[in-house]
C-alpha cells in the first residue's frame, strides 16, 4: 500500500495527543495504521490477534503519549514500531508454528531476513519475530551465548549495509 | 574514530528493531550524551525504516478503526464519571454568624427530656398545691364545727 510520503511533526503531533486531541488521533491512526499493522502481522499469524494487537498499540499509543516523551527515543515512529512489536510479541505468546511472517513476503524486513546465511537466519528470526533472549536462542541451538550475540551483531551489520542501499 | 566504528557495528538498528538488550539500550543513550551527532544518526535510521514501512502498510479492515476510537471514548467517559464522582462540591453549612454555636446532636434529646420533666414538675406542684389548699379548707371547716357544739354544752 502507497503511502503519502509526507512528515508529521513528532513534537506537535505528541502535544496534540497528550491534549487529547480527537484530530491528532485520527492523523495518526489513518498514517500510521497500515505500516504498524504490517509490523504486527511480521509476528502474528492469526489475524484476529493481529487486530487484537493494533487495538492495544493504538490504545496505548493514544492514552499514554507521554510515555514517548519520557522514554527519550528521537523519532515517533521508531517508538511506535517498538511498542507494536512488543504488544505483538506478548499478543503472539503461545502460538505455535510459523509466525505471520509469510503475510507479506515483499516485506523490506522479510526480503533482508531470507537473503541472510542459514545459521544466522535462525539466529535473526527467533530473535526478531519470536522475541526471544540471546540467552533463550543460545540454549535452543546448543549455542554459547557469545555465539548468539556475535551472530546477531553481523545480522545488524548486514541489515545496516541492506537498508542504505 | 570511536564513533565511526560504534555506528557500524549496527547497534542503531538493533536498537531500531527493539532488538538491543538493556545495557546495549544504557550504553547508546551514554554514547548519545557524549557524541549528540549519533541522534542525527539514529533519526536517520529510523526515518528510513519509517519511509519503507509506510510503503510497505497493510491497511487493517475499516471496523478496526470504529473499534479502537470506541474504545478510547469509552474509557474517557469513564475517567470523567470517575473523576466528577471525586471532584464533588463542600459546601458550608454554618452559619458566618459568630453569635451561633454547634453543639452536639445529643443536646437536642437531653433539652427535650428537660422539658418534658419540667412539666411534669409543674403538674405536679400545681396538683399538690391545689390539694394541700383543699385540705387546708376540709380542717379549716372541721375546726369551726367543733368550735360551734362547744357553747351548747
Amino acid at each position: 500500500m502507497q503511502q503519502s510520503a509526507v512528515h508529521i511533526d513528532d513534537y506537535i503531533l505528541t502535544e496534540r495527543l497528550m491534549a487529547g486531541d480527537p484530530v491528532a488521533r485520527e492523523l495518526i491512526y489513518d498514517h500510521y495504521g497500515p505500516a504498524l499493522y504490517n509490523i504486527i502481522l511480521e509476528v502474528i499469524a492469526d489475524n484476529e490477534k493481529a487486530e487484537n494487537a493494533l487495538t492495544q498499540v493504538f490504545v496505548y499509543i493514544f492514552n499514554d503519549a507521554v510515555a514517548y516523551r519520557e522514554s527519550g527515543d528521537i523519532t515517533l515512529f521508531g517508538w511506535m514500531r517498538r511498542v507494536a512489536r512488543q504488544m505483538a510479541l506478548k499478543v503472539a505468546v503461545g502460538e505455535l508454528g510459523d509466525n505471520g511472517t509469510m503475510m507479506n513476503s515483499g516485506s523490506l524486513l522479510l526480503r533482508f531476513t531470507m537473503g541472510l546465511p542459514e545459521g544466522i537466519q535462525t539466529v535473526f528470526r527467533l530473535c526478531y519475530y519470536k522475541g526471544l533472549s540471546k540467552e533463550a536462542v543460545a540454549r535452543m541451538l546448543g549455542l554459547q551465548p557469545e555465539e548468539v550475540a556475535s551472530q546477531l551483531r553481523e545480522a545488524m551489520i548486514a541489515f545496516r549495509k541492506f537498508l542504505n542501499n | 574514530m570511536e564513533l565511526d566504528h560504534y555506528i557500524e557495528s549496527g547497534i542503531i538498528e538493533s536498537y531500531a528493531l527493539g532488538l538491543a538488550t538493556a545495557s546495549e539500550i544504557e550504553e547508546l543513550q551514554h554514547m548519545r550524551k557524549l557524541y549528540p551527532e549519533l541522534n542525527t544518526e539514529i533519526r536517520m535510521v529510523e526515518r528510513r525504516m519509517e519511509m519503507v514501512a509506510l510503503t510497505e502498510g497493510v491497511q487493517p479492515p475499516s471496523k478496526l478503526k470504529d473499534r479502537i476510537f470506541q474504545r478510547i471514548n469509552w474509557d474517557e467517559e469513564k475517567d470523567t464519571k470517575e473523576k466528577d464522582k471525586s471532584n464533588y462540591t463542600f459546601i458550608n453549612i454554618q452559619s458566618r454568624n459568630q453569635d451561633y454555636i454547634t453543639v452536639h446532636k445529643w443536646w437536642k434529646l437531653f433539652f427535650i427530656m428537660v422539658f418534658i420533666v419540667s412539666k411534669v414538675c409543674l403538674f405536679a406542684a400545681i396538683y399538690y398545691y391545689l390539694k394541700y389548699q383543699q385540705s387546708q379548707e376540709k380542717s379549716a371547716q372541721s375546726s369551726s364545727q367543733t368550735e360551734y357544739r362547744i357553747p351548747t354544752k
